[in-house]
């Protein structure tokens, strides 16, 4: 074990006000280690994705607190959120989440934009990153030129790319058959293993299971092991 | 932090139809304002050409006198006082008046005639495409501006007509004395003028001072001031000036055209927000995902506003190239345009103030995205 990258504490998500109150999540509390792939299973509307973006410093919890990288960031300043996710959190979206005008190198690309990196570098690392996942010939495609796998290869290339130290999945097989879905699986799976990265994985396709090193299962927005 | 500098330049790209729709938009209003205060500042220019051709610094007209083609007169002998008060000074008369002119093909045209001193030539053409200033001395001898062709028919030297039915001689033909007022225009002797305009006999309608080499204008306009007690002195800038208000304030002139050039500009702002803020909704969920990986919300804007400022740049360049033919065709159908470079300048800061502010909507649109945006599928 590396030690815990995310750890969250009686974390609580309230949306609405107190006629439309819903709980999302209700005290879930979790710790994510580097290294280790954990899914995160339940049924729509169990509170996975509030869960996910919670993580992912997107969302603020109504109560509880969250760590990322050993640094309590709940209370965090809203101006250094960016700075932090860029440094440290890496995104897989279940619709891909492509820039539809961007080539897929350039979908890859930008993260590292955003890092600094200067564009030379930036490339070389995206080619790479494509390379790793098979779609080094796509490199100039427009997204809507790719297959939903491809696309959302490109989203894994992009995470790989930006090398950050927590990767978060939400559904990245949902729009997949299951043969790609499994080789997406196997590609987060080997990202966890060879670069020591956390990945969190939220799905309610239950068949990943197999393929990660932890589940947690959520209801009604309770986690549980 | 990097900006993503490429996003905005690709967006605009991808949808080449929303881009032609807002560069036609943007264009438009272009065209509009340069083409609009181009005419503007080309009736502005023949309004004052002539004081701002003559070579005289004081310009002393009837009291409350406020424009060129509409001066009242006043008595010649009012001149002998500006004499006495200017010293070194050259003091001219000159006189505008209105008359009828019989024409060839029958009926008669309204012109305005300019008559001054053929022998020091203040007040007369300064642009001869034909004939001789001095010739006006004889035989009742008239110039007639190019300009005037339209309404009396094409006219050569020789050539004979009726000014309140006395015979007057063309001697000369001249260029860019058009009038706003579309009247033709006729230079002739000071004397002759009186003598086509029985009510201006003993008078004159402006008295025009010319100072001595090295004289300071304001002190003799001062000391002008102080004798010429019935009249308003005006330094050459000021009467040109008063005359170019006249027309813009007084006339439906200026509320005309800035009526028109109001619109252009709201035609491109409404144009301009509409195609950006509709491009932003389509890409609220990139620009949700750009959060994700980590953009700060100043360059998410910073795209927004990319975008806007590349359609102005694009939209104003396409507007500048669609101004010169349509400038083309309004000076070959006579028009003057004068478009200085201030102008275009002045049209480019508008054209980009008017995308940024337009694409301000689509900013607080962008600030409104919901953060769970990235997570739909």
């Amino acid at each position: 074990m590396n030690g815990f990258t995310i750890r969250v504490s009686g974390v609580t998500k309230v949306y609405g006000t107190e006629a439309t109150r819903v709980v999302a999540v209700a005290g879930a509390s979790a710790a994510f280690e580097a290294g280790q792939v954990t899914a995160v299973m339940g049924p729509s509307g169990s509170g996975k994705t509030t869960l996910l973006s919670i993580l992912g410093m997107i969302l603020r919890p109504s109560e509880g607190r969250v760590e990322v990288l050993g640094r309590d960031v709940t209370d965090l300043d809203e101006r250094a959120l960016p700075a932090l996710r860029r440094r440290s959190i890496g995104f897989i979206f279940q619709a891909f989440n492509l820039f539809r005008a961007l080539t897929a190198v350039e979908n890859v690309l930008l993260p590292l934009q955003l890092k600094g990196i200067p564009r030379r570098e930036a490339m070389e690392r995206s080619r790479a990153a494509l390379d790793r996942v098979g779609l080094a010939a796509r490199a100039g495609f427009l997204p809507r030129d790719l297959s939903g796998g491809e696309k959302q290869r490109v989203s894994i290339a992009r995470a790989v790319a930006a090398e950050t130290p927590i990767v978060l999945a939400d559904e990245p097989t949902g729009n997949l058959d299951s043969m790609t879905g499994t080789a997406v699986t196997g590609l987060l799976s080997s990202l966890a293993r060879e670069r020591g990265s956390t990945v969190v994985i939220v799905t309610h396709d239950t068949r990943l299971q197999e393929s990660v090193d932890r589940v947690l299962w959520m209801e009604d927005g309770r986690l549980r092991e | 932090m990097s900006y993503p500098v490429s996003i905005a330049r690709k967006n605009l790209f991808h949808d080449r139809v929303r881009l032609a729709i807002t560069l036609v938009g943007i264009s438009f209003s272009a065209v509009l304002i340069l083409v609009q205060m181009g005419v503007y500042l080309g009736m502005m220019y023949n309004t004052a050409s002539i004081i701002t051709h003559t070579d005289a610094d004081i310009w002393i007209t009837a009291r409350n006198n406020r424009n060129f083609d509409f001066s009242l007169p006043f008595p010649e002998h009012r001149e002998n006082r500006a004499k006495a008060a200017s010293g070194e000074a050259e003091v001219e008369k000159l006189i505008l008046a209105w008359s009828l002119m019989k024409l060839d093909a029958g009926g008669s045209e309204n012109v305005e005639l300019v008559g001054f001193n053929p022998d020091t030539g203040i007040g007369g053409p300064w642009d001869m495409a034909a004939g001789r200033i001095e010739d006006v001395k004889y035989h009742r001898g008239v110039i007639v501006d190019e300009s005037s062709f339209a309404k009396l028919g094409r006219l050569e030297i020789g050539d004979f007509r009726e000014i309140m039915n006395k015979r007057v001689r063309v001697v000369g033909i001249c260029r860019g004395a058009r009038r706003i007022t579309t009247a033709p225009i006729l230079f002739t002797a000071f004397k002759t003028a009186q003598e086509l305009t029985p009510w201006m006999a003993r008078q004159t309608v402006f008295v025009l001072v010319k100072a001595a080499p090295g004289e300071d204008v304001r002190a003799l306009k001062a000391r002008l001031q102080k004798v010429m007690d019935q009249e308003d002195v005006y330094t050459k800038d000021e009467f040109a000036w008063a005359t170019k208000w006249y027309w813009t304030l007084h006339t439906g002139i200026g509320v005309g055209f800035g009526f028109t050039i109001l619109m252009g500009v709201l035609v491109g702002a409404v144009i301009v927000s509409q195609t950006i803020y509709s491009a932003t909704v389509e890409h609220l969920k990139e620009f949700g995902t750009l959060k994700a990986l980590g953009a700060d919300n100043p360059s998410v804007y910073g795209v927004i506003l990319k975008q806007a400022l590349m359609s102005g740049a694009m939209g104003y360049a396409a507007g500048v190239a669609v101004n010169f033919v349509v400038v083309h065709f309004y000076q070959q159908a006579g028009q003057m345009v004068i478009q200085p470079w201030w102008l275009f300048a002045a049209d480019l800061v508008l054209t980009l103030v008017t995308c940024v502010a337009a694409s301000l909507i689509s900013v607080r649109k962008a600030m409104q995205v919901d953060p769970m945006e990235v997570f739909r599928a």
